[in-house]
């Protein structure tokens, strides 16, 4: 080709090779290279964030007015719910205490005495959200690799990177995220795993057809030895029972927490001594 | 370094640094349909249209790494596919006038480049059903910030030719034997 020739076709090579090696340090996590990542993303973090807080009021002028047919909407589908909800015999409980009333039966303490730091998450720049999301949280306020991330509601995720002013959290709906959980009621241990974006996780071994298990049921952290999450911690709620060939339960969990619309994380500085 | 290359090198950083905290503050809030424009992408496309290959090259490995730093997705994924698109676009520099609707083709084909690289490397959540949705929002903004994002990329390499077609102006042959290009560092 005449028009690259030369050392443009060398620059080119060279940059391919260079972005090459770079996804591959990145894919790889190799310590050295995530370290300078982490800086430099670091230094971009006030960058964003002064952007977007410059650039909000605009976004939401925006947002008001492409989103009010969805906003008009989803205030009528509340609406309707609140009524559903107001004719219940719970009238004077709201779906959190009803929480904790549960979780209080159960015996089960909610991170009540585990050191936590609560960050807003920040957007995710592009069009190509993975399973992960930022928090201006980082290491400055404590936060390590491999600290749960909760909500009111329940288990987020896992913190997988952090600088001094952001940490990234690993979603539990990401396919490849794995943690051990409790059936509330029963003994039973199992493994339950996350399986794409609004879809519910699967705990597909370890619970054995003896184990009673019903729609409903509450699954928690199970807190066994060298678990990283504490005890627990809701992970979410039955939705489904299959049995699979091998006389397993397949168990359907709908995460307890909302994973679309998170505002608000906390991150549990909690020690596994992992 | 001559004082015209410090010059370009110094106007191609300040685009750069407008066209991120632009994307980043106000346009990527401006979603339809969840989906985002992707302004960095259109000046990648647009370095390579007005620079030629050799310029377009280094703006759009620089955009790139700037998305990745900032998209969570493999650090290089966006610099490798912004740094094909952007000499793609600059073959056509010294053959074809500069027009704006040269700008969304590139960013559809940077746009694919991006996701199919994220494919091969284990980025399965690129390529979704709702891929064509995000191609067609990002072509329609690519549409409006093209010839703006062009304005700005002959501004930063101090190109002052008019785009028109049929302008007097507009240069024929390839941009290697330019002779801006043999002065300017970028």
């Amino acid at each position: 080709m005449a028009i690259l020739q030369g050392r443009s076709r060398l620059t080119l090579v060279l940059l391919v090779l260079i972005t090459v090696t770079l996804v591959t340090l990145d894919v790889r996590n190799v310590e050295p290279f995530e370290r300078a990542k982490n800086a430099a993303e670091g230094a971009l973090g006030p960058v964003m964030s002064g952007a977007q807080r410059a650039g909000r009021p605009v976004v939401d002028a925006w947002n008001a007015v492409t989103d009010y047919d969805d906003l008009k909407a989803e205030n009528e589908r509340l609406r309707a719910e609140l009524d559903v909800e107001r004719g219940r015999d719970l009238a004077n409980a709201s779906a959190a205490e009803v929480l904790q009333d549960y979780l209080a039966e159960a015996g089960i303490q909610y991170v009540t005495d585990i050191p936590s730091t609560t960050g807003r998450v920040v957007r995710n720049l592009g069009n190509f959200p993975d399973f992960t999301v930022d928090v201006d949280k980082g290491s400055s306020a404590g936060v390590r690799t491999g600290m749960p991330a909760v909500t009111s509601a329940g288990l987020v995720g896992r913190v997988v990177d952090v600088s001094p002013g952001r940490s990234r959290v690993r979603l539990v709906s990401d396919p490849e995220f794995e943690l051990g959980v409790r059936l509330v009621g029963t003994d039973a241990v199992a493994v339950a795993r996350g399986t794409g974006r609004d879809q519910p996780l699967v705990v597909s071994e370890g619970i054995g057809v003896s184990v009673p298990v019903h729609v409903g049921m509450l699954v928690t952290t199970s807190g066994i030895d060298r678990s990283v999450y504490p005890p627990d911690v809701p992970v979410g709620v039955v939705a489904e029972v299959a049995v699979d060939p091998g006389l397993n339960q397949v168990l359907f969990v709908q995460p307890a927490a909302s994973l679309d619309s998170l505002n608000f994380v906390t991150i549990l500085l909690y020690d596994s001594g992992l | 370094m001559g004082a015209e290359t410090i010059r370009t090198v110094l106007r191609s950083a300040l685009v750069l640094f407008f066209v991120f905290v632009l994307q980043v503050g106000l346009l990527d809030g401006l979603r339809i349909v969840g989906r985002a424009p992707e302004p960095l992408l259109v000046l990648a496309a647009a370095g390579g249209l007005v620079g030629g290959p050799w310029r377009g090259l280094r703006f759009g490995f620089v955009a790139g790494l700037l998305y990745d730093l900032v998209a969570g997705t493999p650090l290089g994924l966006a610099a490798f596919a912004y740094a094909v698109v952007a000499p793609a676009a600059g073959l056509l520099a010294g053959y074809t006038v500069r027009m704006w609707w040269l700008v969304p083709p590139f960013v559809a084909l940077g746009l694919s480049v991006y996701v199919f690289a994220g494919e091969v490397v284990g980025q399965d959540h690129l390529f979704d059903d709702r891929y064509m949705v995000t191609l067609g929002v990002v072509e329609i903004w690519a549409i409006f910030l093209a010839a703006p994002t062009l304005r700005l990329v002959r501004w930063a390499l101090n190109e002052t030719t008019s785009v028109r077609a049929g302008s007097p102006s507009v240069r024929a042959g390839p941009p290697s034997v330019r002779p801006l290009d043999r002065k300017s560092g970028l």
